[in-house]
């Protein structure tokens, strides 16, 4: 029998490189799931054109749980994309030997726009959209 | 000459499958730069841009004037619902399916996303002048 627990394959034997695969299988499995539950929303609130059902929808989302879930969509974008980039990179036989330094320099830049994106999040927090 | 025929039967049926592998792999990749763009300018133009904007239908009527948003809108709405749907087929993959029970989930997830599709695409469609073909 093919013994799974005595591989690489099992996560108390995971190097770093496959904790990050996994983090990218499922950080896209959740956006998956929020990505059809978006455009299903969107399209159902905005196919009237009156637009009363898409500022209604854009108020439940300006409530505290939503607005918690917006910065975890966020930061799981932007995990996603930065390190779907160092895939590609790999893909193209570039920096292979670097993954995990990369995967740092991945993690320093999701979080340098994570910080922006609160800093333009806060004010909504506040329930004072500046604009 | 037996197994030379075998041979050759395994190398075509292996050449082919992994070419369309291939294609879809690549496919997978192709549909993520254009998503750093497509899925960078959604975010940018609706949150970044104008720091601290409510999200308001007029705002997004007055944007959706100009075809390029809408023409942007459908083209973000397609390779995102390629590359989501395309991704969990992967992990599905992973999973080892017998072929036939692929060849279903293939199925349900095309028919879920040119669905999807066309949902985006009718909600759209109001601000290209035309009615929506249907609402809820």
């Amino acid at each position: 029998m093919y013994r799974v627990r005595h591989t690489d394959l099992w996560p108390s034997h995971y190097n770093l490189g496959m904790w990050v695969w996994l983090a990218q299988r499922i950080s896209g499995i959740v956006l998956v799931l929020y990505l059809f539950t978006h455009i299903w929303v969107i399209s159902f609130s905005i196919a009237n054109r009156q637009g009363q059902e898409f500022n209604q929808v854009m108020a439940l989302f300006q409530t505290p749980l939503f607005l918690s879930l917006d910065l975890l969509l966020l930061a799981g974008v932007l995990f996603h994309a930065l390190n779907g980039i160092r895939v590609i990179l790999f893909d193209l036989g570039i920096g292979i030997r670097q993954q995990k330094a990369i995967f740092w320099g991945v993690l320093v830049i999701v979080s340098a726009i994570f910080a922006w994106g609160v800093s333009l999040w806060w004010p909504f927090v506040q329930g004072k959209p500046l604009v | 000459m037996e197994a030379t025929a075998t041979e050759e039967h395994l190398t075509s049926t292996t050449v082919t499958e992994v070419g369309r592998g291939n294609l879809v792999w690549l496919m997978q990749r192709v549909s993520a730069a254009l998503l750093l763009f497509f899925l960078g300018a959604h975010f940018w133009v609706l949150h970044f841009a104008v720091a601290g904007e409510k999200l308001t239908f007029q705002g997004v009527a007055e944007r959706l004037r100009t075809p390029l948003f809408v023409f942007i809108d459908l083209a973000l709405v397609a390779v995102v619902v390629f590359h989501g749907l395309n991704g969990l087929l992967v992990v599905v993959t992973d999973f080892n399916l017998s072929r036939g029970a692929r060849t279903v989930v293939v199925w349900l997830l095309w028919i879920v996303g040119v669905v999807t599709f066309l949902y985006g695409a009718n909600a759209l469609l109001p601000f290209m002048g035309y009615s929506p073909l249907f609402t809820r």
